[in-house]
């Protein structure tokens, strides 16, 4: 095992520039997750270090090795890809065998690692079938099994989930996190889902077109996003942007004063976009009024989607409720979960 | 089973589809039969103006003359060689060509690839007017070797256009699995890709295969000794003299000709089809 | 930028030595034999010229003046049309009909290939039975139906060899539109067809508001490339007629090969390859062009 960094990395084709002076450090053992909308340039990062992509600028070093023109087989990784990219004409046996058959490695040697990866993974009775007569979740496995037995120094994943059903994705979570709880191999892994972000990194790098917003534990990237986009981008359903203006006492939502809270940072700026999280939501009386569009019940909360002073809103409400559309609720933030951006910059205030 | 587009259950259109279907039938297999009967016919059931059309005394010595009185054994043989050994290089210059085309961003590739492409339109006797005297110069007049050569010029374009289709729709990522695997890229070529395309390789060397063998004007320019010719002058140069009346003879040698071809087409006829109709080509 | 110095320079290497041979072989066996072909149709090159000579346009000033070659020029546009109009229009009906679901519809379709497969020679040879004058079948039929009352000679009546070839090239080529034809239809969503249904529509309104559009492209790509191959049709006519009677059926092909081989005259061959090539030229483009565009597009 050995950590990654990647340092200044910029990636253009021809006069196009994807991606922009990133500098990520992966330690030793560290489970990474590249997140980002599609077309933020993660994938483009991952097939960087995987030598699937000429580096532009900048460095990537495995170890201590810069590694930006050694071949992919010289770099000792193994990769999971989108859609599994297993051999269709070689069984999961011989998908699993072909890196170790390509060193040359003798019968026993092959047997000896393809049986336990195979184990682990409970592929052991699929040995001798073909892709074409795996189920999904299946062939995501014989890749993951690929990958193993290479026992290499990075794993890298690219969206490994994004073809599987809701349900399996949710068990192979687990799975891919168990796995790296056994091996603890050096892991990057690319998705655009940020629940699966959450779920199984150490580290997340939060990207946007080629720049990365943020690197941070999950929590502290759902606690004190940086600047809108990440708070806007993790967690579901999404923060809540609402805006207010300042005074030394007050914060006005939607035409209703509220007391300034002692949390609020010290700016002298008029207005400032709250950044509210829908849990954080509770019905007061002296709230403010939000007319209501729709109510999700979902049992154990109550999901309200709404209006207030023409700005859209979503709140999840732990208590059961009926109101119909276009009756008026009064709500109140708790003021001390508020994160406050610079409504120009769009970044936050409180850091 | 439900009718799909032609559902109309009205007598006209039941009876005009039936006629249809009856005629176009005929035009296509009648020929055919009408060959089999011929060549199974004695001559004074040949030669008459009209003609029984189920032969009451079916003889084979129309297949024993036709084998024994020309040199069709050889033709045959010839065109085996001739047609074998072009479908076998023009597929392989074809696939490493179309493979190289297909999966690697060397700069001018697209200009090569629509060049070559682009040859179809070449006409194949405008061609000959200059391959013909490069054959001379070479010593491969008068040669199956330089006849096998020349065939190339018929299926390479086309061939190359089949096969970059194929190679085009095959997923990169295989490719990049195989070289993070640790693959060099001649292993990716042997191990991966080739094993692979085997359904497209069957069908372009089938197709050319069916080029060289149904071919008479460059073997019949390009080979001048009888016992070098393959069977497309060698059935004419027998079989169309002035004089030639030998229609059971004839028709029972068109049969022994069409064999080979047929056969292979039988079994090959899965890949091919699926091959064929997925990349358009020249017919 | 570092271009020679990346990663995935070796491997561009390996992909263009991939496509060198065939570069080769294009080179000599296609390219240049067509390149000098085209150089030699401004020069006078008989057999007994040692060395092609330079005349500029003259051979084209002569072609054009030659009644024969204008007759050439008919003679090989009767065929291409009317051949490609047979064939397009009973491959089309063919295919149509195959669509439908009925028994031994694979063992029909497959069978249908035959003609397709045999050499070509054959087919010159069997077609020319069928039209023989004396006891080919074809005149049997029509004295038996009593359509006519003397057998006709066809392959010596100029109108009947052109008859005669136009048969035996549609016989060949009506399986291949088929095929194509059959393989779009298989692609037509059935909703479609039974949307219309639903809109009230009768079997000729799908035809031509849901069939067709669906087919179009493949249709489209079926008559350039009949077209172009009815072109350069060489050995059907060669054989069955050889060109005649007199010049009936000498198309282009047979113009340059007699002019070629049979007169040696390769720079008056290779002038008519020119606009040979031409014409064919005019009629590929729009199909080149597509074909461009997906190799480009990939």
């Amino acid at each position: 095992m050995s950590s990654v960094r990647i340092e200044n990395a910029s990636k253009a084709y021809g006069g196009l520039k994807i991606l922009h002076e990133v500098s990520v450090d992966v330690a030793d053992g560290e489970f990474v997750v590249l997140v980002g909308p599609s077309g933020c340039g993660k994938s483009t990062l991952l097939r960087m270090i995987a030598g699937l992509e000429n580096v532009t600028s900048g460095t990537i070093s495995i170890g201590e090795k810069v590694v930006n023109n050694v071949l992919p087989k010289d770099r000792d990784i193994a990769m999971v890809f989108q859609s599994y990219a297993l051999y269709p004409h070689m069984t999961v046996a011989e998908n699993m065998a072909f890196s170790l058959m390509l060193k040359k490695a003798s019968r026993q040697q092959i047997a000896a690692k393809v049986g336990p990866a195979a184990q682990i993974l409970g592929l052991t009775p699929l040995l001798d079938r073909y892709p074409r007569q795996l189920s999904g979740g299946q062939r995501q496995r014989v890749a993951m099994g690929r990958a193993i037995v290479r026992d290499p120094q990075v794993f890298l994943f690219d969206e490994p989930l994004s073809n599987l059903d809701a349900n399996l994705r949710v068990t192979m979570r687990g799975e891919i996190r168990a796995l790296h709880q056994k091996l603890g191999t050096t892991t990057v892994y690319v998705t655009h889902d940020q629940v699966e972000a959450m779920t199984m990194a150490d580290k997340i790098v939060v990207m946007r077109e080629g720049r990365i917003e943020q690197v941070g534990h999950p929590l502290e990237l759902y606690d004190q996003p940086r600047n809108m986009f990440v708070g806007g981008f993790i967690g579901s359903p999404s923060m809540n942007f609402l805006e207010a203006t300042l005074d030394e006492a007050s914060l006005t939502i939607g035409g209703i004063a509220l007391r300034r809270p002692e949390t609020m940072p010290n700016v002298d700026a008029a207005t400032v976009i709250c950044g509210i999280r829908p849990e954080h939501f509770e019905l007061r009386d002296d709230g403010v009024p939000m007319e209501v569009a729709v109510v999700e019940p979902l049992g154990s909360e109550t999901q309200v989607i709404g209006t207030i002073a023409g700005q859209s809103l979503v709140c999840i409400l732990k208590q059961r409720l009926r109101a119909r559309q276009g009756e008026i609720l009064y709500l109140a933030p708790q003021t001390d979960k508020v994160i406050y951006f610079d409504k120009s910059t769009q970044v936050n205030i409180g850091i | 089973m439900n009718p799909l587009v032609l559902a109309s259950r009205r007598p006209v259109a039941v009876i005009a589809r039936a006629l249809a279907l009856l005629f176009l039938v005929s035009f296509l297999f009648f020929p055919v039969y009408w060959m089999m009967v011929t060549a199974l016919k004695p001559n004074q059931q040949i030669f008459v103006q009209f003609p029984e059309f189920i032969p009451t005394h079916p003889v084979l010595d129309n297949f024993k003359r036709a084998i024994s009185q020309s040199n069709l054994p050889t033709y045959l043989v010839n065109s085996m060689i001739t047609a074998g050994g072009s479908s076998l290089l023009t597929t392989t210059l074809a696939a490493l060509a179309a493979y190289g085309f297909a999966k690697y961003r060397f700069s001018g590739r697209f200009a090569t690839m629509n060049i070559m492409i682009g040859a179809q339109m070449f006409p194949f006797a405008v061609i000959l007017i200059s391959l013909y005297p490069m054959m001379q110069s070479a010593g491969l007049l008068d040669t199956l070797t330089g006849l096998t050569i020349a065939y190339v010029v018929f299926a390479l374009p086309p061939a190359i256009y089949i096969l970059f289709s194929f190679y085009s729709r095959l997923p990169n990522e295989l490719i990049e699995a195989a070289r993070i695997d640790g693959a060099s890229e001649i292993a990716i070529l042997r191990r991966i890709v080739l094993p692979l395309s085997k359904p497209a390789l069957i069908s372009v060397a089938v197709y050319s295969f069916t080029w060289a063998w149904n071919d008479l004007l460059y073997s019949l320019t390009l080979v001048t000794s009888d016992n070098l010719r393959t069977i497309g002058p060698g059935l004419l140069l027998t079989f169309f003299g002035e004089m030639q009346q030998d229609w059971g003879g004839a028709m029972a040698a068109a049969i022994l000709a069409s064999l080979p071809a047929v056969i292979i087409f039988a079994f090959l006829q899965r890949f091919f089809v699926a091959g064929l109709t997925s990349g358009a080509v020249k017919s | 930028m570092l271009k020679t110095r990346t990663l995935d320079a070796a491997q561009h290497r390996f992909g263009f030595a991939l496509t060198v041979p065939a570069l080769i072989a294009f080179l000599l066996l296609i390219f240049v034999p067509f390149a000098r072909s085209l150089w030699l149709a401004f020069n006078e090159y008989l057999l007994t010229s040692a060395e092609p000579r330079f005349v500029g346009l003259a051979n084209f000033v002569r072609l054009f003046a030659d009644p024969g070659f204008r007759e050439s020029w008919r003679v090989t546009g009767i065929f291409v049309i009317c051949t490609t109009s047979i064939t397009t229009l009973f491959g089309t009906t063919y295919a149509l009909l195959l669509n439908e679901p009925m028994r031994g519809r694979t063992i029909i379709r497959a069978a249908s290939l035959l003609p397709w497969v045999l050499p070509s020679t054959v087919t010159a040879l069997l077609w020319s039975w069928l039209y023989n004058g004396q006891y080919g079948v074809v005149n049997a039929v029509l004295l038996w139906t009593g359509l006519i009352h003397q057998p006709i000679f066809f392959l010596s009546d100029s109108v009947g060899a052109m008859i005669a070839v136009i048969s035996a090239k549609a016989w060949l080529s009506t399986p291949v539109v088929m095929l194509f034809v059959l393989a779009a239809l298989q692609s037509l969503p059935q909703e479609q067809v039974e949307a219309a249904r639903i809109d009230g529509a009768n079997d000729f309104h799908v035809i031509r508001y849901v069939v067709l559009p669906h087919i179009r492209k493949t249709l489209g790509v079926m008559i350039i490339l009949q077209a172009m191959g009815n072109l350069q049709m060489f050995d059907i006519i060669y054989a069955m007629t050889s060109g005649g009677p007199v010049r009936a059926t000498t198309v282009f092909s047979i113009e340059v090969y007699r002019r070629a081989f049979e007169n040696w005259d390769l720079g008056m061959a290779s002038a008519i390859g020119v606009i040979w090539f031409l014409t064919i030229a005019v009629i590929a483009i729009p199909y080149l062009r597509s074909m461009f565009t997906e190799t480009h597009g990939s």
